[in-house]
């Protein structure tokens, strides 16, 4: 027994080596994994259906004949997020985990479906004003809280009208209430009511597309600390039952949901920060479904017997930002030139495994306008753009005109869950072979964020724009007056198309000055687009469901199967 | 010992004003303050950025905030959390108990194992024994616990299926995988310092005496040697709760285990900097008193050091 104990230990940590070890994929092909891209339809302004009411599968409806899946009705299904929401009240809630989360508890007016395509949902129709300052609403007689209270123009009004109030107006609430313009609200009866803007807002659906209708009832009494800490009443498909801080939030069907009940019971949205122990999770059947996979473990996770990944493209786009008031990059032809310096498919094939082509203009779909071809890589071009702009090469290869090297230094912040700087080193690499000497560094967010506003940044700047999917958003990035322009690029002929888009209802006039504005963008490079993000999901496979391309683990059209 | 003790706790004070200090200045690591609380700045303009800017009281002089703040603070105001939007240290209350959970089971595993295995190390000088738990301890004190505790989620969760992969919602349970990636440092140091420890007890002349005066083996070995032997374990105990308190950010991080550490790492990425403030904070306090402990109950035990 006494000679046994050592060689246990010494069984033991090579048992751990070999855990470490373990091979990531198998000898066998590897399954690839699906990329799913969304493919929304314009329509932004008019209803284009009838409230889009699909119950979820149920037991009866779901299961595939093929496969002889039989739906379990009373499942839990536990999804791990990187983090969950931070207290009860969506208003004073930013990140986007904990807006999926809210929206399973909570209803609102209008909704994107998976295709990122605007759909009624508690208002079935509206009309807008000749001087679109003024929005009808429609609302379904058949929404009820969980509680039993039906939801009504007055809960509108009440939610409208408390984002606006402090301490509510912060964060996500204070970014949509500069979209809003919301000026006042007028009931005019229980299931319609009239939404005033102070100036025209045609995007404005996309706006209260993440506005969730609380119940007046409950809320006017209670104080921001009690909302924030003691209770939460909606209408959406799952009823809150508890929440532990950074730990997981509990929820149950709510049969009475408009849409039909869900076909499952318990919804748990799992806190696991750690990408790691969330692929772990996954493997040992502790979750359903995990976000934020990392691609260097896709092939783990397609390896598994249990689950498989599925990567969503999302709509944040990255890019390469120049500083506009430098001399520099004031110049149209170098900006060209390292647009062209730019080997993307190189890069996608080692980051992405050729999904993530290159953009022309950091436009979401279906504002896009295809037709526009990514600048091609080519160094002749380069060539010819630099010399026509009085630069020429030294000895060491790099661009020089009147003694000064063109150097750019490139800033980029840390993300989480990103692999920016690792591209961002490859993009340096090709544009110092193409003659730019350019550096990389990198800053904690906030300091990214001053550096940027207080226009501190040298000379070129690489970042990620999440909006919404309605093309002004996007175009706002470039706006002149914008804070989000960091660049500072100001081209009058956009500033005038922009200024007419602000203002235009029709969705064909619409996409034809977006279509416009990204002529003119393309034309003058303000920015080197990139890439469209690709957010990776690992999925058990008893449970049919596909990630949302807004971001937002929606789970309530899953079904898990017994 | 009356003058060491006050002697010691203004030392202390001058630390907890130093930690303030430190504390404080969490508010200006990232450069302004006004952008890590915002955040993403689309959408707003100028104004905007100025009016949330003097709203928080950014735009005072540093030395009048800092002092502004230093006042709340001694009151125990450590304001409310941007994230919780609850005071923060009722926030810390509800998550305190899961650190210290781990913290004392790490603190008495690491005892339990590191005691005997460097007692049999140093009695058996030179022996497999020894060499053994001498790897063993390069291993824990070389390895970091953040690759130790994947390694044993692999093994023990994944590969076994014997215990979860994490969480706190099973028990014992769901301890045991934390409790050994926390206390595997300890392990290997304790079992170094109690080695060295007892050898240099075991050379003793008293040693030598109890010996000759008849008294058994066992006897000589705990009564004489280990007691004597422990006194810089006292120490270790001490600084172990800082370091296990610290150590707890990495692995309630691997394991989701929602106590301070977990808590410390989401105010950080979350920019909830009051409640960072106040994790810091108490973290540094816990120290500075579990040292004043230490430092109190050294001179109690040995003289020496008061009279010195």
């Amino acid at each position: 027994m006494k000679k046994m104990s050592p060689f246990l230990a010494v069984v033991i940590m090579l048992s751990m080596i070999l855990a470490a070890c373990q091979p990531a994929a198998p000898a066998t092909p590897e399954p690839t994994t699906e990329i799913i891209d969304f493919n929304p339809t314009l329509g932004s302004v008019q209803p284009t259906s009838p409230a889009a009411t699909q119950p979820p599968a149920t037991e009866e409806t779901a299961a595939p004949a093929e496969t002889e899946k039989v739906a379990d009705p009373d499942a839990t299904v536990t999804v791990a997020l990187e983090t969950i929401i931070e207290n009860l009240d969506y208003m004073t809630n930013s990140s986007l985990n904990a807006a999926g989360i809210f929206e399973m508890m909570h209803s609102t007016l209008v909704t994107l479906d998976d295709n990122v395509t605007l759909q009624p949902s508690v208002a079935t129709n509206w009309e807008v004003s000749e001087d679109g300052l003024v929005w009808t609403f429609h609302l379904r007689d058949d929404v009820t809280f969980w509680d039993g209270t039906p939801l009504t123009a007055e809960d509108v009004k009440y939610t409208f009208e408390r984002m606006q109030e402090d301490p509510y107006n912060i964060g996500n609430t204070n970014y949509l209430n500069t979209q809003f313009n919301f000026d006042k609200a007028v009931v005019v009866d229980p299931y319609t009511i009239e939404v005033y803007t102070r100036v025209p807002v045609p995007a404005l659906l996309y706006t209260i597309e993440e506005i969730n209708i609380l119940p007046k009832h409950v809320y006017e009494t209670l104080t921001p600390e009690q909302a924030a800490a003691e209770t939460i009443m909606g209408s959406g498909p799952f009823k809150f039952v508890s929440f532990t801080k950074d730990d997981r939030v509990v929820l149950e069907r709510y049969d009475g949901y408009w849409e039909g009940p869900a076909a499952f019971k318990t919804l748990i949205y799992r806190a696991i920060p750690e990408a790691s122990t969330r692929v772990a999770e996954l493997e040992t059947g502790g979750v359903d479904v995990i976000q934020n996979v990392p691609m260097a473990q896709l092939s783990t996770i397609n390896a598994m017997p249990n689950a498989s990944a599925k990567a969503m493209i999302n709509g944040c786009r990255m890019y390469l930002g120049f500083n506009h008031e430098s001399p520099i990059y004031s110049d149209v032809n170098v900006r060209l030139a390292m647009n062209h310096a730019i080997d993307w498919d190189t890069i996608n094939q080692a980051f992405f495994q050729g999904n993530a082509p290159r953009l022309a203009v950091h436009i979401n779909k279906p504002w896009r306008n295809e037709a526009l071809e990514p600048y091609p890589y080519d160094l002749a071009k380069v060539d010819e753009l630099m010399t026509a702009s009085g630069w020429t090469k030294n000895a060491a290869g790099y661009w020089e005109k009147d003694g000064q090297e063109l150097a750019p230094s490139i800033m980029v912040y840390y993300a989480q869950s990103s692999e920016r700087y690792e591209i961002l080193l490859s993009l340096v690499d090709q544009l110092n072979k193409a003659g730019f000497k350019a550096e990389p560094y990198y800053l904690e967010s906030a300091a990214a964020f001053e550096k940027l506003d207080k226009r501190e940044v040298d000379d070129m700047f690489m970042i990620g724009s999440c909006t919404s999917y309605e093309g002004q958003g996007d175009l706002s990035d470039l706006a002149a007056d914008s804070a989000s322009n960091y660049g500072r690029w100001r081209n009058d002929e956009f500033e005038e198309v922009y200024a007419q888009l602000l203002t235009e209802f029709d969705v064909e006039t619409r996409r034809e000055l977006i279509y416009q504005l990204q002529d003119i963008i393309y034309a003058d490079a303000p920015q080197i687009p990139l890439y469209v993000m690709i957010g990776v999901w690992g999925i058990n496979n008893d449970l049919d469901w596909s990630p949302n391309p807004a971001g937002r683990a929606l789970m309530y059209g899953a079904v898990k199967y017994k | 010992m009356t003058q060491y003790i006050i002697r010691r706790l203004l030392q202390a004070i001058i630390v907890v004003l130093g930690v303030t200090v430190a504390a404080f200045s969490i508010n200006f690591l990232a450069g302004d303050p006004t952008y890590v609380l915002i955040g993403n700045m689309r959408g707003m303009t100028q104004e905007d950025i100025q009016e949330f800017r003097h709203r928080m009281g950014f735009d005072r002089p540093v030395i009048v905030q800092y002092l502004d703040w230093l006042g709340k603070a001694v009151r125990g105001d450590f304001g409310t959390s941007m994230k919780f939007k609850q005071n923060n240290w009722q926030v810390i209350a509800e998550r305190f108990p899961a650190t210290l959970q781990l913290a004392v089971s790490a603190m008495l595993l690491g005892l339990i194992v590191s005691i005997p295995l460097g007692v049999v190390a140093a009695v058996n000088r030179g022996s497999f024994w020894d060499r053994a738990s001498m790897v063993l301890a390069l291993i824990g004190q070389s390895t970091p616990s953040f690759w130790m505790g994947l390694m044993l989620m692999l093994l023990f969760a994944v590969t076994l299926g014997w215990l979860p992969v994490s969480g706190r919602y099973e028990g014992v349970r769901s301890m045991i995988l934390p409790v050994m990636t926390l206390s595997f440092y300890d392990i290997a140091r304790n079992t170094r310092v109690i080695r060295g420890s007892m050898l240099e007890v075991l050379g003793e002349d008293y040693i030598r005496t109890a010996r000759g005066k008849g008294a058994k083996p066992r006897t000589v070995l705990i009564v004489h040697a280990l007691r004597n032997a422990l006194l810089p374990m006292v120490t270790l105990i001490g600084m172990d709760l800082g370091s296990l308190l610290g150590g707890a950010i990495v692995v309630e991080t691997i394991f989701a285990w929602p106590g301070m550490g977990l808590l410390t790492v989401n105010a950080i990425n979350g920019k909830d900097l009051t409640l960072l403030q106040a994790c810091v904070t108490l973290f540094a306090l816990i120290f500075v008193f579990a040292n004043l402990l230490v430092d109190f109950a050294y001179t109690w035990l040995d003289p020496r050091v008061r009279l010195k």
